[in-house]
């Protein structure tokens, strides 16, 4: 079985796609670095102050004047009301919600990509481990060897989970990197607040807690590494049934967007939260923001991401051991 | 007598409605080469992928050295090496790396070996080169390479001389009588190039429309006539 692993790495590796991965995600990073400090200095200059809490208390302000507008819709006035209960519970509490340095531009970032970014990573690794075989011909050497199916169909699933975990590892090294040239190294242990709880569109900080920075970004990369997991898998079982890589990225490229694009106005649609793709943006439990759908909680959202995943990962088990093939 | 290395029983291989293969059997002699003739759409090369556990049939069974395709695939393949149609290789990696590949999946297969098979294609100088810059003729000597890596009793051809010049197909064909008379390796090739199969089969299988209509030795067949001639009488019946 190291074997076939190691067989699936070199071609893994021969494809290129990490290191295309990689310098897309650096890319990115210093694209939204370069944001993050002008947005800072813009900040700094409109205020002339450096004192955190002078501008947290400005956006606390702007925030209730754009409240203040008539032509603004329900959702977007309780997502914003929340917002500021956030801030507000920061400023009570005298701690800092964006502690300038590295580890805090990474919290942002990791919370952002989450849903969409590293999905769509993910899904360029994983959407042709089976089927550019098949487009390329190559299966039919691959499965003429005394080695049964299921073991090759493994091999390939272990090679996917291992190259998941390095993407999330390297986005978080190389985000670390990028970001601490402009923003410092420091910040690892700066208070973060978690542990908001959204009921019927108020925030209940009753059960809050305060917990250092590094601990924060453990589970959210954790997070991220589960749903970078499930969408892969997902991916996976694609790869398996269409023989076209094209297809396979454009089927999974279509229910990614069509998530972002549904988080933002199922809230009266209530069986979409069982759709994978609504529960994709799973960090936004730590940090507590109203959920797409009202009653869905982070076990929920863990429990539907789970179930989707296995059966995908049945399924491909199921089809590519029985399948003829051309 | 002695144990068939490929034993065809009764098989039939429908797609939808289609019948494929129409309830073929025969069987090959170890040490034996065999071609596999018919004209484009005949089915030689879904009895090809049947044969290498790439399909399943629909009725019938396909044995290998003994073993059962289908119950025993492992015991089954291990003593096969095929092309089926196109060399299809890992165009990214290099040739080394794309036989190192399958090496790892065999088991049984050495450094020595690896370097006596890469001297036997003629592709010494050109190994460590990517696939992707590879002629044709290379990549069809690629696939040769891979095929007969692990020293398979049966090594399955689907159209082999495809893209070789004709000094390569001359020295395709002594080596495979040679490991066929020499070691006892039996050979099955599939070709409507019928001069070409004159020359490197013992015996022959003529198929048309998924049934057999014909199982000859060769030497009967060129007795009075060229196989040219005897093929094209027996597929217009």
């Amino acid at each position: 079985m190291i074997n076939l692993v190691f067989n699936e790495i070199t071609k893994l590796l021969g494809k290129r796609r990490l290191l295309v991965v990689t310098l897309i995600m650096a890319m990115l990073m210093a694209v939204f670095t370069y944001a993050q400090a002008k947005e800072i200095e813009r900040t700094r200059e409109r205020l002339g102050t450096e004192d955190w809490r002078t501008t947290l208390q400005q956006q606390i302000i702007d925030t209730q004047n754009r409240l203040g507008s008539t032509r603004i819709s329900d959702e977007w006035r309780q997502t914003l009301q929340i917002r500021i209960a956030q801030q507000q519970y920061y400023l009570d509490n005298d701690i800092n919600p964006a502690e300038p340095g590295a580890p805090t531009f990474l919290r942002g970032f990791i919370e952002n990509s989450v849903q969409l970014l590293l999905p769509l990573m993910v899904m360029v690794i994983a959407a042709d481990l089976v089927s550019s075989e098949k487009s390329l011909g190559t299966i039919k050497l691959l499965l003429t060897r005394p080695v049964k199916r299921w073991r090759i169909l493994l091999s390939k699933y272990i090679t996917l989970i291992l190259a998941v975990s390095f993407i999330i590892f390297i986005f978080g090294l190389l985000g670390y990197l990028i970001s601490g040239l402009v923003f410092g190294y420091k910040g690892w242990m700066a208070p973060v607040i978690s542990g908001f709880v959204v009921q019927g569109g108020e925030l209940d900080t009753a059960s809050t807690f305060i917990i250092p920075q590094w601990q924060y970004l453990l589970m959210a990369f954790g997070l991220a590494w589960f749903v970078s997991i499930v969408v892969g898998t997902l991916s996976f079982l694609l790869s398996v049934l269409v023989r076209s890589t094209a297809a396979g990225m454009g089927i999974m490229l279509a229910a990614l967007i069509s998530g972002t694009i549904l988080s933002n106005m199922v809230s009266s649609w209530e069986a979409a939260k069982y759709l994978f793709m609504v529960n994709l943006n799973i960090t936004s439990y730590l940090t507590g923001q109203s959920p797409p759908i009202e009653g869905m909680t982070l076990g929920f959202s863990v429990t539907i991401l789970t179930i989707w995943a296995a059966v995908a990962l049945f399924l491909s088990f199921f089809v590519f051991t029985r399948q003829d093939v051309y | 007598m002695e144990r068939a290395t490929v034993q065809f029983d009764k098989v039939t291989k429908k797609i939808g409605k289609k019948t494929i293969i129409d309830e073929i059997s025969f069987s090959i002699a170890p040490g034996e080469v065999f071609g596999l003739l018919g004209p484009n759409g005949a089915g030689k090369t879904t009895a090809l992928r049947m044969l290498t556990g790439l399909m399943k049939p629909t009725k019938g069974d396909i044995r290998l050295c003994g073993y059962s395709i289908q119950k025993d695939f492992e015991k089954a393949i291990q003593h096969v090496g095929a092309i089926i149609e196109n060399p299809d290789l890992y165009s990214y990696l290099t040739g080394y790396q794309n036989l190192i590949h399958f090496a790892r999946m065999s088991g049984k297969v050495n450094k020595e070996r690896l370097t006596e098979i890469i001297a036997l294609v003629g592709l010494a100088e050109a190994i460590n080169d990517k696939v992707k810059t590879y002629s044709l003729g290379m990549r069809q000597r690629l696939g040769l390479a891979q095929a007969l890596l692990h020293s398979p009793s049966l090594v399955v051809l689907d159209e082999p001389t495809n893209g070789l010049d004709p000094a390569g197909i001359g020295e395709l064909r002594q080596y495979l009588k040679k490991i066929a008379h020499d070691e006892g390796v039996t050979v099955l090739v599939s070709s409507h190039l019928l001069s070409e199969m004159e020359l490197l089969c013992d015996g022959i299988a003529i198929i048309q429309k998924g049934k057999i209509l014909q199982i000859q030795k060769m030497q009967d067949i060129v007795k009075n006539s060229t196989l040219e001639e005897h093929f094209l009488e027996v597929t217009d019946r």
